[in-house]
């Protein structure tokens, strides 16, 4: 039982992962392209993404629900090793938002001026998809 | 006070007992993966586990898990 939600929650995890990549990477790519038939494209790809994404965030919240409504489950699947990894992975995060901060900046301060817009879209999209990434190597054997 | 390492005789009492990391796993109500970071020592466990992993083996916490100061 166990290890069956560990597995599960390492997939959905990791579809998770893969439906942010393609639903938020596809999002930003729209902005650059004038190509219609390739704007369709991604749209398509982006709808596919986002539902991918979804999906497995509602699944991913439920089971963290009930993990943490059983004592065992939790003691088992949220313990010190599991919060290291949350830890880690946070960690991560932060300083891949600082590394991509600080790259617009430079860019900002010595090329050209860049859209507010694509900054904070660029930076969200790394932000949410280091910790992902990190967690599930973590998680990984 | 040096820095210093845990060692563990998990595998070793494992293979006594000819069980795998899983079933393991299951007697003591962790994951396979906290088991196998415990016994790679990538993973000290809580005193908690620790104990329970003591008392599956029937053997003491200290003859379970050593410390070596370095």
């Amino acid at each position: 039982m166990i290890e069956k939600m560990d597995k599960s929650r390492f997939n959905l995890l990791k579809w998770l992962t893969i439906g942010w990549a393609i639903w938020f990477g596809t999002y930003i790519l729209r902005d650059w392209l004038d190509d219609k038939l390739i704007f369709g494209s991604l749209i398509l790809i982006g709808f596919i993404g986002w539902i991918l994404f979804t999906l497995n965030l509602i699944k991913y919240l439920k089971l963290g629900k009930k993990v943490h409504s059983d004592e065992k489950l939790k003691e088992a699947l949220n313990n010190e090793l599991y919060q290291q990894y949350n830890l880690k992975s946070f960690f991560w995060g932060f300083w891949v938002i600082v590394a991509v901060i600080s790259i617009f900046f430079l860019i900002s301060s010595f090329y050209s001026e860049i859209s507010a817009m694509l900054v904070c879209e660029i930076t969200l999209f790394f932000g949410v998809l280091a910790p992902l990434i990190a967690r599930l190597i973590y998680n990984k054997d | 006070m040096g820095s210093c390492e845990l060692r563990n005789q998990i595998r070793i009492q494992r293979a006594i007992k000819n069980i795998t990391q899983e079933e393991l796993a299951a007697e003591v109500g962790v994951t396979r993966k906290t088991i196998n970071t415990i016994e790679n020592g990538k993973f000290v466990p809580t005193t908690v586990l620790a104990i329970r992993l003591a008392r599956y083996f029937g053997i003491k916490v200290e003859e379970l898990f050593e410390l070596i100061e370095k």
